[in-house]
């Protein structure tokens, strides 16, 4: 089985579950030498069934370069991509990413269309030290700009980096890794510049606490700083294999309002924690993983009027997952999967008395198949997911309208109890047509069963070439 | 295993780190805010139970409302911290305005505090007094209009004054306060005494003379309780050679005296009482309150040239002066016994009553009755109705009451 097909059907298969910890692996061992691929993609989507702040469809384009070489004793890797896409129908949020940025965003209530880019660029590296001891390090920088087209026209540019090397030694056939990073992430927003209104901008603060102010046109910093360790810990080789990681991350960040005179727009800690442990088994003819993931979020708004923490957000995962695959990694026949999850979603306003919080079950299950024909290889598989009610309650308090407008409904989206299936089809031909090396081909679709007629659709094509 | 340990220890450090992290910051909490509203200041009690206390944040525009306890003291439970408006508001029954103020009219009262800071959890209360329409007014406190009797036997009507009373919760400013008499007979004085003409019009008070406390605004202020006389002449009539010996009065520290001045000086100008203006006036050498029973009003106008001059019917007296009930702010009424009552020239809606001397020149004076005692402050009794509301007394009591307006 080739190891990057089964990747993409874990992807496919955990929805709404973290990636496996194959996926946190340190980047050792990751990399082919001398291999390069080209790919430009493009994908859509339409959704009803949606968190509050995100879009409600997007038309996605993206290209991508990625290679590898070996120089001297150091094993590289790099990739770039530019992806540019319009997301459509966004409320709720003036930034790059309302959720990731809760709870202090900057938004109206009118939302509508934005033009984003986002270039990325990676880089590995890895390079043994001796005979036991390897060294190597990784970097991924991001530059994203973003811009609406309705008044007050926000916009966005973003930098992030995240960097940091790490250390790995044998032990035998085993091997422990462990690295650290640093993290740094900006985002300047400015709101009102092009819009020849006077808006209103909305400081969101939590699920139930904002400010609201007309204005001419206003500016905000946010700067995060950060770091953490990961230790991984691969227990045997070949043809048997455990895999242990574990990983820790502790962000903070603030909020400067305006130039001349800043004032403090909240700021936030933000602890990432997860592990996992793998164990894997590889034959002549097939193989199987089995392995059980966590991670776990904490964020921590000080609110910049209360001076004390008032927004909690924790977000949980777990999940156990099976894969199994007959046929060797050249001619793999059949694959399959089963996972299952847990998902838990807390958001809290402690002095607006608001909270929500949902604990959902969410299981995958997968069946691919391989052929080779005259034209080339093809590959179809295809994904059933269901995501249980599970439990949750949701508590206005002193919200009023903001927990409506928002927390409310993302607390629908928590419980919509949606069942999904995903197409993917790939087709690797032997003879290239314009250089092209592959074909991938995905579309799925969840419908809430909850009641309200939400749903989403994806499209995503990709050509490759190498 | 060798190797067992080291990841082990790693994991150790990683939770440790996670756990820290973890550790609960200082959370938000909310306040208890205790807002305390308070009367106006001559009220009979402090605190203003029952008030209506709305605490309103101004970003985002939630308003709680709580209201007032016993000691008027409101408490919000779990205000969050930010800037708010305070408001009050306490509307008042005529009963419990006659408890407070001695007064029995409805109104309302209202007190703000905007942009109060409440990012810190107050150490004391928040504390409002409230404020609203003047409670009473000016009023005619007592008028002495019978004159004295000198000791031959003759008459002195000289001594003649009105005193007027803030009665009011606030500090009035007379300036360009009217004074005026009204026009018409006290009574059958002569076989021929009729009514005023003008009683046929219920809606008005048609004046002989008036005269004005002079001032632009703010210059003459008199506080609640406080009162000012106005004299005839400001002069101690019991011992000025001008005077009576036997006048019950001595009003040399008159605020005002109604100097009529004359080419014939026939007026005696004291120099210690200021003068008020004289804005019209159809009397003889000065300005003689009929000794069987004046009627009396204090009204506003905004210039007396917007009062209406109405001929006499059937007369060639000079017109006299129409003055519409509502600009009217008190009136007094005396007649010449109590059979007079067709004789009134006050409106019923100025002034339903009146009151009667026992004879002229006989010291006796027409004073307020007092109807409370408010913190020291004496209300007296104003129900439009001179009947009800004055007695006649004698002597006459100028500023018995103590309290006293500054001198002009």
């Amino acid at each position: 089985m080739r190891r990057g097909a089964a990747a993409r059907l874990v992807a496919v298969l955990a929805t709404g579950l973290p990636a496996g910890v194959a996926a946190q692996s340190l980047g050792a061992a990751t990399t082919s030498p001398a291999a390069r691929t080209l790919s430009v993609e493009l994908s859509s989507f339409d959704a009803t069934l949606r968190r509050p702040q995100e879009a409600n469809g997007a038309a996605v384009g993206q290209v991508r370069a990625a290679g590898s070489t070996v120089l001297g004793r150091w094993t590289t890797a790099a990739s770039a991509s530019w992806t540019r896409r319009r997301d459509r129908g966004v409320a709720w949020s003036a930034v790059s990413d309302a959720v990731d940025q809760a709870p202090f965003v900057w938004a109206d209530s009118i939302g509508g269309a934005w033009q984003r880019d986002v270039v990325r660029l990676q880089l590995t590296g890895e390079r043994p030290l001796g005979p036991v001891w390897s060294f190597g390090f990784f970097s991924d920088y991001m530059v994203a700009q973003g811009a609406r087209d309705n008044d007050p026209r926000p916009l966005y540019r973003r930098l992030a980096l995240v960097a940091g090397p790490w250390v790995g030694r044998r032990f035998g056939v085993h091997r422990v890794t462990v690295g650290v990073h640093y993290r740094r992430d900006r985002e300047d927003q400015e709101y009102g510049f092009f819009s020849n209104q006077f808006p209103a901008l909305f400081r969101l603060r939590g699920i139930g606490t904002f400010d609201r102010t007309q204005l001419n046109t206003a500016e905000r910093a946010v700067l995060a700083h950060g770091g953490g360790l990961r230790v991984g810990l691969d227990i045997g080789s070949g043809t048997s294999q455990w895999l242990l990681a574990a990983d820790g991350e502790v962000l903070g960040d603030r909020r400067r309002d305006g130039i001349a005179d800043p004032t403090e727009g909240g700021t936030r800690t933000i602890t990432r924690a997860g592990g996992g442990v793998a164990r894997r088994s590889v034959g002549a003819d097939g193989g199987w993983r089995l392995e059980a993931i966590g991670r776990a979020v904490r964020v921590d708004g000080v609110d910049p009027v209360f001076r004390a923490v008032n927004a909690r957000i924790a977000r949980d995962t777990g999940a156990a997952a099976l894969l199994w695959w007959r046929g060797d990694s050249a001619q793999f026949r059949w694959q399959g999967g089963l996972s299952v999850g847990v998902r838990r979603e807390a958001q809290r306003d402690i002095l607006a008395d608001a909270r929500w919080t949902a604990t959902v079950p969410i299981a995958t299950v997968a069946l691919g198949r391989g052929w080779r024909w005259p034209g080339g290889r093809f590959g179809v598989g295809i994904t059933g997911q269901w995501t249980g009610g599970g439990s949750g309650n949701a508590s206005a308090g002193l919200g009023g309208w903001l927990f409506d407008a928002i927390a409310a409904r993302d607390y629908a989206w928590a419980r919509a109890a949606p069942l999904g299936a995903v197409l993917h089809i790939t087709w690797d031909p032997v003879r290239a047509w314009l250089g092209i090396a592959g074909l991938d081909v995905t579309a799925g679709a969840l419908q809430a069963t909850d009641g309200p007629a939400r749903r989403r659709h994806d499209v995503q094509v990709r050509l490759r070439w190498q | 295993m060798s190797i067992s340990r080291a990841p082990l220890r790693l994991a150790i450090a990683t939770v440790a780190v996670v756990a820290v992290a973890c550790s609960d910051a200082t959370e938000a909490r909310t306040y208890t805010v205790a807002v305390r509203v308070q009367y106006p200041a001559n009220y009979a009690s402090s605190g203003a139970a029952g008030a209506r206390v709305v605490l309103r944040n101004t970003q985002t525009t939630r308003a709680d409302t709580v209201l007032a306890d016993t000691a008027g003291i409101a408490r919000f439970l779990r205000v969050v911290p930010g800037t708010y408006d305070v408001l009050a508001s306490r509307a008042l029954t005529a009963a419990e305005a006659q408890a407070l103020t001695g007064i029995a009219a409805q109104t309302q009262l209202n007190a703000q505090r905007t942009a109060q800071s409440l990012l810190t959890e107050p150490t004391a209360p928040i504390t409002l007094q409230l404020a609203g329409t003047r409670l009473g007014d000016l009023v005619i406190k007592e008028v002495y209009f019978t004159g004295s009797a000198t000791p031959s036997g003759g008459t002195y009507f000289s001594d003649q004054f009105i005193e007027l009373y803030n009665n009011s919760t606030d500090t009035l400013y007379l300036d360009s306060l009217f004074i005026g008499d009204a026009f018409g007979n006290s009574g059958q004085i002569n076989p021929t005494s009729q009514p005023t003409p003008f009683n046929t019009d219920a809606g008005s008070v048609y004046l002989s003379n008036v005269w004005m406390i002079p001032g632009t605004g703010r210059q003459r202020p008199l506080a609640p309780g406080a009162s000012i006389l106005i004299a005839q002449d400001g002069i101690n009539h019991r011992t000025d050679a001008n005077g009576n010996a036997n006048s019950p009065v001595d009003l040399s520290t008159a605020e005002w005296e109604s100097f009529n001045e004359r080419p014939d000086n026939r007026d005696l100008d004291a120099p210690g009482v200021p003068n008020l203006s004289r804005i019209y006036f159809t009397g003889g050498f000065d300005w003689l309150l009929t000794v069987f029973g004046p009627a009396v009003v204090i009204f506003r106008a905004p210039t007396f040239e917007s009062l209406e001059q109405v001929p006499i019917p059937n007369s060639t007296l000079p017109p006299r002066i129409r003055v519409p009930n509502a600009r009217i702010i008190d009136g007094f009424e005396a007649l010449q016994n109590g059979t007079s009552g067709s004789y009134k020239r006050l409106t019923a809606a100025v002034d339903a009553g009146f009151v009667f001397a026992s004879g002229t020149y006989t010291s006796q004076s027409a004073r307020r009755r007092t109807a409370a005692v408010i913190n020291g402050r004496r209300v007296l009794q104003d129900t439009n109705n001179s009947g009800n509301d004055f007695e006649v007394i004698t002597p006459p009591t100028p500023r018995v009451f103590g309290a006293v307006a500054p001198r002009p």
